[in-house]
């Protein structure tokens, strides 16, 4: 089946005589029971904006607009999806949601043993595979109400769950109740709105004394965690592969991302003030605003602790075998255990539960959100917005935006293994992204030319200095410490250095753009337009690039970026 | 019956008045109903957005609810394309203006579209969104370059603190509630959270049949109030009552004046306000008013400016550009009658049953003791709409005038005098100190709530005005003052038949339907 990419490649003349004979079988097939072609008119329908009838792709490709795009025939970025097994899924599963929920109606109790999968539980499912009871459970915690259960919040100084809409450090709020408040927008797991911004390293009490952050979609992030691995795998292969016993410069380079260099010394000294854009241990961090985090996993479980104060068990033994500041742990992790709460060792936040997340949970939550379907490219239908769409992915990588919104990458292996720490969850997991992610496109690799899987992220996956405009107002939540006071907790600064500097920002891929907006991790940008101009520091240049151009290629950029959507799936609703 | 016209009503907006709460009631007749002479429109059916017949998804066919969405959903990310291209142009299509509503011109339906897109439209600067007052380092908004958004809102001025109406109301659908995440911080100091009144969002379906229950009820109590002027002798009293739902009563005093101290559950002006968890607005048009003004800082042609000069409550600029972003006329007339229109639209919610038979019984045994805990006593099941013909423009002659009986029957209840079942009373009671508020608001004091409405309950949790509840178990136990007596009687229920009322609550829903979530 053809793709809509191959489809918006195509020279596609208006062609009335295709469109009629198409509608018309269709139309045949509608009247037939055969739920299948209307899977196929619907995703037809979603698929085809020209309404053309298919041809070959022959000679187009140097039309194909959007930089790098065109070495990448027939990109997955439109799947094909059945649609009528689609409804049928989504439909069974909002039965079992509405049964569910009147079961719990009847019986709360049931409610933490359901969404706290032991992993004994999660086995016990026999007819289902691990990894689909895993993304059930992963499913079910992340629409749960979460302040419905055993640990919910903190008692730190008031009375749980203790909420704070303005965090108290890295400690957190609690701010909302559930994943899916602030992840919604543009469809199921995906961006916040500018009032669901999190509030972040604040002292718990003023708006104007904390980070904001916008909620960013959720969707494709199992392909690049893959992605951030393989790309450290190599440069730390790299830095490996050079023989000791003297001096030597190591230009770190990647599907040509420059990372910066490292110079070994004969006596054995690695110089790394040369690294660019990446921590000194060579691990490319991609989710967070600031690249705080290498994991879906991790970045799950920061997430339950300052948004719902959920602390997990990993964290809490993590801190009790070694510490508050393990040399293994990444900075974020650091500050995280700095700031647990200072309650008794298993129950640090004083709530009268610990080991509130066990390795299942957020076994669970990781597959979930690795097997989440990625962004799409969907070309404008009406022939003058796609010649100003083709213009405009031209200008993008002309003027320079593709420099660190890299379009494509490729991944060689697309398998994650999602493995936990606990004796919950020990079960070795293998997440196919060839065919395991859900209502979504697989990964594919159509050109056996290749060598890998390509990916469309628009990003580099690299820190980079946006200017003081954009630069946090409070230079990190590090070091923060939590105590409880008498009044929600009081926060002390300790004088030790933010691990990100302020202005420094995770180039943000720019997959599913369109529906993701206010833009910017503050949510400053209610344009694609107000968050060009608002680039700085780094990208000063190509910013002035985008604002010396006519009036109408800068028009002709803003529809290429907004034609970075998501499939156009409808979802049960309520 | 069209709303009365009357002082904190409409027309100006409630807020800058802050009405002491006790009246003179005197002042009610005289400001009573002056409509001018004149025919009125033609009256329009509603037309039900969402599948009309949709009572759950079983007999509708998703494959064409389906295909329906999609077909929408690729047009408006066309139109998406189209304004980026040529910016203003889509724009300039949903700002109607109030006289091409008046003529014909513009339809319902298309009027209901209008309404729709601008539900979920992200307003932004050229939109009128917020407010570019720190420049002038007014005290009313924060000190951001325009929009000026921030999170806790400023006194009755707001934030503002959202990008589109859809951002706090979409649980359940467009149109439906917030998650706690998407609280408003109301009356605030503009920077503290822990200086605001929090308010949950509450779902908007039903809008404009709530408005009319109100409107009725308002008739009726002021009709007891002349009736008792004018028959009472001084010394006597008189019960007041609308809808079967009491609301204390009058007495005149040995001088021949109206003593209004024992009315219960409403103002002493008599006006059934079923809008706001405090019961502070009385029309549907009033509500989309003031949040554009409170959460977009998108201001209304008709929002007023009722504050004594020099504090002005709305911004420090000109009267046509208020909030000082240079957008004038914001929110034209006719765009307010759409998201009116648009919000009357909205499908009511539905009661569904319980397959398997199990589940069936013991929600019947729910809705039993759901009546006998006397939960039902301020959760009145039903309440009877007499006139179901309402109008939707800023005038009593403007269009649309509606008849809003197809929603009624779309739930599959039409008598001649239309049922609502809302599972209120539209009345304030007293929940207790745990409920209660350090401060009142807009003249209600801090312990009052008005009884919201329960229907479409089981989705749009979070619970109570603030979102504290998660669940509707935590829900029932959070209330006192006048209700602790029912909630006792829940708590003191077995565990079983705790189950059945706490299912039957459950059965209170919405339609399911296909659709996106923009």
């Amino acid at each position: 089946m053809s793709t809509c990419w191959e489809d918006a490649r195509r020279d596609r003349g208006p062609d009335a005589s295709g469109v009629g004979a198409r509608d018309l079988s269709l139309a045949g097939r509608r009247a037939a029971p055969g739920l299948f072609g209307m899977a196929l008119m619907l995703f037809l329908a979603a698929c085809r904006p020209g309404g053309a009838p298919p041809r070959p792709a022959v000679g187009k490709l140097s039309a194909a607009p959007g930089p790098g795009l065109h070495n990448a025939p027939g990109v997955p970025l439109v799947h094909s999806l059945e649609l009528q097994r689609y409804l049928v899924e989504i439909l069974e599963n909002h039965a079992i949601k509405r049964a569910a929920r009147w079961g719990l109606a009847f019986e709360p109790g049931e409610l933490a043993e359901e969404l706290m999968p032991r992993y004994r539980s999660v086995r016990q499912e026999k007819d289902l595979d691990p990894i689909e009871a895993h993304f059930n459970a992963g499913e079910e915690l992340f629409e749960a109400e979460l302040s419905e259960l055993r640990g919910f919040g903190d008692a730190l100084g008031g009375r749980a769950p203790n909420f704070h809409r303005v965090h108290r450090g890295a400690h957190g709020g609690p701010d909302s109740t559930s994943c899916r408040s602030c992840h919604h927008r543009g469809g199921d797991d995906g961006a916040g709105e500018f009032n669901e911004a999190a509030l972040l390293g604040g002292d718990g009490e003023s708006e104007r004394n904390a980070n904001e952050r916008n909620p960013p979609a959720l969707g494709g992030g199992g392909a690049i965690q893959i992605l951030a691995r393989e790309i450290s795998t190599a440069l730390l292969g790299q830095l490996h592969s050079i023989p000791s016993g003297h001096d030597y410069e190591l230009k770190l380079l990647y599907q040509e991302v420059d990372f910066g260099t490292v110079r070994l010394h004969a006596d054995g000294g690695v110089d790394l003030s040369g690294l660019h854009a990446i921590d000194p241990d060579l691990i490319v961090r991609p989710f967070g605003w600031k690249g705080t985090h290498s994991t879906l996993r991790r970045f799950a479980e920061e997430a339950f602790q300052v948004h719902h104060g959920l602390q997990s068990a990993a964290l809490i033994e993590r801190r009790q075998r070694s510490g508050t500041d393990p040399r293994d742990a990444s900075p974020t992790t650091r500050e995280l255990l700095n700031t647990l709460g200072d309650g008794p060792p298993d129950d640090p936040d004083r709530d009268e539960a610990g080991r509130e997340l066990q390795g299942a949970n957020l076994s669970a939550i990781a597959v979930y959100l690795t097997l989440l379907p990625m962004p799409v490219i969907m070309p404008p239908r009406a022939p003058d917005l796609l010649a100003a769409w083709r213009d405009g992915g031209a200008a993008f990588t002309r003027i320079g935006c593709a420099g660190c919104h890299k379009p494509s990458w490729f991944i060689k292996d697309p398998v994650w293994i999602e493995r936990g720490e606990d004796e919950s969850s020990r079960v070795r997991l293998e997440l196919d992204l060839r065919k395991q992610i859900r209502n979504g496109p697989q990964l594919a690799n159509v050109d056996t030319t290749l060598g890998g899987y390509p990916l469309f992220i628009f990003s580099d996956l690299r820190r980079h200095d946006m200017g003081p405009g954009l630069a946090d107002r409070y230079a990190g939540s590090a070091g923060i410490g939590l105590t409880a006071g008498a009044h929600g907790g009081t926060v002390k600064e300790s004088p030790r250095k933010p691990s990100i500097p302020p202005s420094y920002f995770m180039t943000r891929p720019l997959w599913g753009l369109a529906e993701s907006g206010p833009y910017l991790h503050d949510g400053r940008a209610l344009t694609v337009h107000d968050a060009i101009v608002a680039h700085g520091g780094e990208a000063d240049k190509v910013r002035a690039a985008y604002q010396a151009l006519p009036p109408e290629q800068q028009r002709a950029v803003q529809v290429f970026l907004l034609s970075l959507t998501r499939l156009p799936l409808p979802e049960v609703s309520p | 019956m069209t709303v009365p016209a009357t002082g904190s009503g409409r027309g100006a907006p409630a807020a800058p008045r802050r009405r002491p709460w006790v009246t003179a009631l005197g002042l009610v007749l005289g400001l009573g109903g002056c409509a001018r002479p004149g025919p009125p429109p033609p009256v329009e059916p509603i037309v039900p957005l969402g599948d009309v017949a949709a009572r759950s998804l079983g007999p509708i066919d998703p494959m064409q609810q389906a295909q329906q969405a999609v077909a929408a959903t690729l047009a408006r990310r066309e139109r998406r394309l189209r304004e980026a291209w040529e910016p203003g142009t889509q724009w300039a299509q949903l700002r109607v203006e109030q006289a091409d509503i008046d003529s014909g011109r513009v339809s319902l339906p298309r009027l209901l579209e209008i309404g729709q897109e601008l539900f979920m439209l992200d307003f932004g600067l050229a939109q009128g969104l917020g407010n570019g007052l720190a420049e002038k380092k007014s005290p009313l908004a924060g000190p951001r370059p325009a929009p000026n958004l921030r999170h806790v809102q400023y006194k009755l001025f707001g934030g503002p603190d959202a990008t589109r109406c859809l951002a706090c109301h979409h649980l359940g659908g467009p149109g439906g509630a917030g998650f706690r995440i998407d609280n408003a911080l109301l009356d605030g100091d503009g920077e503290h959270p822990r200086t605001a009144l929090e308010r949950n969002p509450r779902a908007l379906w039903g809008a404009a049949v709530l408005g009319q229950l109100a409107a009725e009820m308002t008739a009726e109590l002021r009709e007891k109030l002349t009736a008792a002027r004018r028959d009472l002798r001084p010394g006597q009293s008189v019960q007041l009552s609308a809808k079967g739902v009491a609301f204390g009563f009058l007495r005149k005093n040995p001088s021949g004046q109206i003593d209004g101290s024992g009315v219960r559950g409403v103002r002493q002006d008599l006006i059934v306000r079923p809008f706001g968890w405090k019961g502070s607005v009385a029309s549907l048009r009033q509500m989309v008013v003031e949040s554009l003004q409170r959460n977009l800082g998108v201001q209304a042609e008709e929002l007023g400016n009722a504050g004594p000069p020099g504090a002005a409550p709305y911004g420090d600029g000109p009267p046509a550009d208020p909030d000082l972003d240079g957008v004038p006329r914001e929110a034209t007339t006719g765009m307010v009658t759409a998201l009116t229109a648009y919000l009357a639209a909205l499908t009511l919610p539905i009661e569904e049953s319980p397959e398997p038979p199990s589940f069936l019984i013991a929600t019947a045994r729910g809705a039993e003791l759901f009546s006998k805990l006397g939960c039902a006593s301020c959760h009145v099941p039903e309440l009877q709409l007499k006139n179901p013909v309402v109008s939707l423009g800023p005038g009593p002659r403007s269009r649309p005038r509606v008849d809003l009986t197809p929603l009624l029957t779309s739930a599959g209840r039409a008598e001649r005098q239309a049922t609502v079942r809302l599972y209120s009373d539209l009345k304030m009671h007293d929940l207790g100190e745990e409920l209660s508020e350090p401060r009142g608001y807009l003249g209600a004091p801090r312990h009052l709530w008005l009884t919201p409405p329960l229907w479409g309950l089981a989705v749009s949790a979070p619970y109570l005005h603030d979102g504290r509840a998660g669940s509707i178990d935590g829900a029932i136990r959070a209330h006192g003052g006048e209700a602790k007596a029912a909630r006792d009687a829940y708590a003191g229920l077995s565990p079983e038949e705790g189950g059945t009322l706490r299912l039957f609550l459950q059965t209170l829903s919405r339609p399911a339907r296909l659709e996106f979530k923009p």
